[in-house]
């Protein structure tokens, strides 16, 4: 058994009662600690932190190429027991992931609250000293108030009543609010947002498919049989033209349908391929860099 | 009766070795790869004439930055809306390079993120290539900025953002997704000169469309090599070139390999009954099926040959269902016709 799982089955801060006073304060005294180590981290001179992060983004990575490439069991239980060494280790991956998960969770908590604080801090002193675009700073602030406040009600009611959403029968007025603002208002604003797309793809193309050079023309030429074949009425007229002029099996060639097939399994297709491949020995060489600290820059060994 | 496969107890169900489950070969293969990088950042050490051929959009960077210098506009770039990883790790570093420049000029930068880990690597990035170039106090801790984790909120955040403060040059490096097209052609609508480039292969084709200068697949990992020369990421490139040269020798082989085998009359069912029918040419019709049905399927010889002994538990009941068997019950010489025959 790992012993992250070991730790986890004794009394600790997550076998807390729900809701207790205790769990509210450990929680809290979890949090201080966060931001005192937090700040600690932010004022370190930098020649300190660097060996610090060097060491940790190393054994971090050294826990993710360990899971990808030591055995491990495929049916796991924390009653399993392993035999030898290589099982423990085996083991031990296998059954600490989540608590792995869970940290990654928790600082990743704790940088968001980093990012608000900086929308904030840019928004509020906006705010404040009534700068340029002030007033689209004072939207943001509010939504973002507006938001948190009917949020965290709203999530308070579900506690109690998880399926209370499905039933708008038995919705309070603090339901609604949060339907009005979540799928009234953003959801809305985002299929607005994603629908732009439409017409910038439109812009773009008339733009990109003009005869400059040979390759471009090339690009015309196939962007207008693959556009052209996901016209019903424009492929059940040419490909019958070409079919009822031409009566040979080499006709068929020269259909709207087969040759966008051809364009999209034989040109398309290994184009993309050959773009991942290079794209997956990028990764890995960048990935290989950082575990070993090799780059220079923020995590590097400059 | 087809007989089904026993499964040894030593193989008990923790038994899933990954390497053993996929095959040893996938972990070879990367290791492989992670040994050739190794290699050549070791030999760029010793030599420094390494050549990256010219790639335009990196020349472009120096343009966009001289541009937004003289107009006096400020330059944004755009990490993608990806996690914090590799990815974002390698737009950084090409973004410290822009700053790095831009810092010389006191060229204003703004760069925005949609995720609180990146925002805080990428302060640090920038404060650092501030202090390194010797003007701390052209810092502006408001250049990098959060806006949003939802994809099209920070769309719209960088969209007028960009707008309002009218920028000259846009950087667009990283994972991007559907609002990759609304930066660039809000970047393009004011005027702005675009560097763009992303690690997903379906965007990649709408910022050809759109930008002025793209990198195009591992272009984006190569940037960083080709702005600074340092022997370690070199040496990281010719690695990764070394990668596609096996890659590609293996698709090759694989490609011919593959075509051999499914050449006409390759197949293990017509070979078992040209044999057959060699062997015993008295069997035709139904006889020589029922004969060649004595023999377990293709597809399970195939599943038996990939697990093997390595038979787990929750295999047992795929292999159980498709009769896997190790030896064929009747032979040739015992088949059901024969053995008519001779009654």
């Amino acid at each position: 058994m790992s012993l992250f799982l070991a730790q986890a089955a004794q009394s600790s801060i997550f076998t807390a009662p729900a809701q207790s006073v205790t769990l509210w304060m450990l929680i809290g005294m979890a949090f201080l600690v966060g931001l005192a180590l937090i700040a600690g981290l932010t004022y370190l001179p930098t020649n300190l932190r660097k060996p610090l992060i060097i060491a940790v983004t190393f054994i971090g990575g050294i826990y993710f190429v360990l899971y990808w490439l030591w055995p491990q069991p495929i049916q796991y239980s924390p009653d399993s027991r392993p035999l030898n060494g290589v099982e423990k280790v085996g083991f031990w991956l296998k059954g600490s992931q989540g608590e792995i998960a869970n940290i990654v969770n928790v600082l990743g908590g704790f940088l968001i609250g980093l990012g608000v604080y900086s929308l904030l801090r840019i928004h509020l002193s906006k705010l404040v000293k009534q700068q340029k675009d002030w007033f689209f700073s004072a939207v943001l602030v509010g939504s973002m108030v507006l938001m948190l406040a009917v949020g965290f009600m709203n999530w308070r009611t579900t506690l109690q009543d998880p399926d209370l959403m499905f039933s708008p029968d038995r919705w309070t007025s603090v339901n609604r609010w949060f339907n009005l603002l979540f799928d009234g208002m953003m959801q809305q604003m985002d299929a607005a947002m994603f629908s732009l797309v439409a017409f910038y793809i439109m812009s773009a193309a008339y733009r990109a498919f003009r005869v400059r050079s040979f390759e471009s023309t090339i690009l015309l030429g196939s962007a207008l049989i693959v556009i052209l074949s996901l016209i019903g009425l424009v492929v059940t007229a040419w490909d019958n033209a070409i079919l009822s002029r031409f009566d040979s099996q080499f006709a068929n060639n020269f259909t709207l349908t087969t040759m966008a097939g051809w364009l999209k399994t034989n040109i398309q297709t290994s184009g993309l391929r050959a773009l991942d491949f290079g794209l997956g020995a990028g990764l890995l060489a960048v990935s290989l860099r950082i575990w070993l600290s090799l780059d220079k820059g923020a995590v590097g060994n400059s | 009766m087809l007989a089904q496969v026993s499964v040894p107890p030593e193989y008990s169900a923790w038994r899933g070795e990954q390497y053993m489950d996929t095959g040893w070969f996938g972990v070879a293969f990367t290791l492989g790869m992670v040994f050739l990088i190794a290699f050549n950042i070791v030999r760029a050490h010793r030599k420094s004439d390494i050549y990256i051929r010219r790639i335009a959009g990196l020349n472009a960077i120096d343009e966009a930055i001289g541009r937004a210098t003289e107009m006096g506009r400020p330059i944004v770039m755009v990490p993608g809306i990806g996690p914090i990883g590799p990815i974002v790790f390698q737009a950084l570093s090409i973004f410290a390079s822009v700053t790095k420049t831009a810092a010389q000029f006191g060229t204003p930068i703004r760069l925005y993120c949609s995720s609180g880990p990146v925002l805080t690597v990428a302060q640090e990035i920038i404060r650092d290539t501030y202090q390194t170039q010797g003007v701390p106090e052209r810092y502006d801790p408001d250049s990098v900025r959060f806006l949003s984790d939802q994809q099209f909120a920070f769309a719209a955040g960088v969209s007028g953002l960009m707008l309002r403060e009218k920028v000259a040059a846009a950087f667009f490096l990283g994972d991007f997704f559907a609002e990759s097209l609304i930066f660039a052609e809000t970047a393009n609508a004011i005027g702005a000169i675009q560097v763009a480039g992303s690690t997903q292969a379906t965007q990649t084709p709408f910022f050809i469309a759109a930008c002025d200068y793209v990198l195009i697949g591992e272009e984006f990992y190569v940037a960083s090599a080709y702005i600074t020369r340092e022997p370690v990421l070199l040496g990281s490139i010719v690695g990764q070139d070394w990668m596609k040269i096996a890659v590609s020798a293996m698709v090759l082989g694989g490609s011919l390999i593959g075509t051999w085998q499914i050449r006409p009359g390759a197949g293990r069912d017509e070979r078992l009954r040209r044999e057959l029918m060699r062997k015993q040419p008295d069997l035709q019709g139904a006889a020589l099926e029922e004969a060649l049905r004595a023999y377990p399927p293709t597809e399970a010889i195939k599943i038996e040959r990939t697990l093997g002994p390595r038979l787990f538990t929750q295999d047992r009941s795929v292999a159980n269902s498709l009769k896997i068997v190790r030896e064929p019950k009747v032979k040739p010489a015992e088949t059901p016709a024969e053995a008519g025959g001779e009654e």
